[in-house]
């Protein structure tokens, strides 16, 4: 029980970036988790209930970059997206208006990082449940993504 | 900057906790229960500070933990007391934080208390926090916070203390110390 462990680093939680509040409407989508170059996989939710996240893989096939710049679901009163960030990480706070997936590359949106948030959940999510949300990318335009809810 | 200044004191101030008493409490458990830090005393005790309306790093510091307690043996969930402390008694209730809990295990604890109760557990134990900026969120405000595991033996020691994102072998390692 000795050599005490001295913390290294603070993280801290939040977020931030606003791109949309809760459209709740869903409008006819593009394709089913994919358009000609955006391809989302492995997209995840957590058991939550109230607050809830939304963790998945973009994958941008495309020769020009993309933005996503709003979400939306009916699962939850508005559907943003955010991001956490470390504080002793060297930089300043900054806004990100929309998250760019480079030309050829994939952003993972994962925990510690990038989420889509589900705020005021309408019911609890528990393992298993599957629902849909909306990812809107500048070029692509919305993009149904089916999400499971993992176990912790 | 001034943020991120704090953030960095926080870390360097808690690191003192560790090989001393942890700070004693009381504060009031989601089933309305008094628990103090002195009562625990023979339990492994893990505290983490946060709020129910955190999107991404309590949830997966809790699971985390969860996870971690689980693997130490059947009931380990049981022996080993869990709190999360509320940073936002505002908005946290008895009745949120038990909802919230109980999502990572049954046996997890969400402790709250007034703004004076909780001012000085927040102080001994250098937690930091500070409401962010809301822009435009749905989300009301957000903290940004310290995100710190303390791990207090059974002799009320605190031996570890853990950022949230180091390796889950790392708190893994140090949490059977203290349980076996």
């Amino acid at each position: 029980m000795k050599t005490p462990f001295v913390a290294r680093r603070v993280a801290f939680g939040v977020l931030y970036a606003t791109l949309g509040a809760g459209i709740i409407v869903l409008l006819a989508a593009a394709s089913f988790g994919a358009s000609a170059n955006i391809t989302i996989h492995d997209a995840y939710s957590r058991p939550a209930n109230d607050m809830g996240a939304v963790f998945l893989t973009i994958e941008n096939a495309g020769s020009i970059d993309e933005q996503l710049d709003d979400a939306r679901s009916t699962v939850a009163g508005a559907t943003e997206v955010h991001e956490t960030y470390t504080v002793a990480s060297g930089d300043a706070m900054r806004h990100i208006p929309s998250l760019t997936i480079p030309a050829g590359k994939s952003v993972t949106l994962k925990p510690g990082g990038y989420h889509i948030m589900l705020i005021g959940l309408k019911n609890d999510l528990r393992p298993g449940d599957r629902f849909t949300i909306g990812l809107h990318f500048h070029d692509a335009g919305w993009i149904d993504v089916p999400v499971v809810v993992r176990p912790f | 900057m001034a943020i991120h200044l704090m953030a960095i004191a926080a870390a360097s101030a808690v690191s003192a906790l560790v090989g001393t008493a942890a700070p004693d409490f009381t504060l009031t458990d989601q089933a309305g229960h008094a628990f103090s830090m002195s009562g625990q005393r023979g339990h492994v005790t893990v505290l983490y500070f946060g709020y129910t309306h955190c999107p991404d790093i309590c949830p997966t510091t809790l699971a985390e933990v969860a996870s971690v307690v689980r693997q130490l043996g059947p009931n380990a969930d049981r022996d080993v007391r869990v709190a999360f402390i509320t940073d936002d008694p505002e908005r946290d209730t008895s009745k949120t934080l038990r909802d919230y809990v109980t999502l990572f295990d049954p046996w997890f604890l969400g402790l709250d208390g007034t703004g004076q109760e909780l001012a000085p557990v927040y102080k001994a134990y250098h937690v930091w926090f500070t409401k962010l900026p809301n822009h435009g969120s749905a989300a009301g405000y957000l903290l940004a916070h310290s995100s710190f595991i303390y791990m207090v033996g059974k002799d009320g020691v605190v031996h570890y203390v853990h950022d949230w994102r180091d390796d889950r072998s790392a708190i893994a390692r140090d949490l059977r110390k203290l349980y076996q």
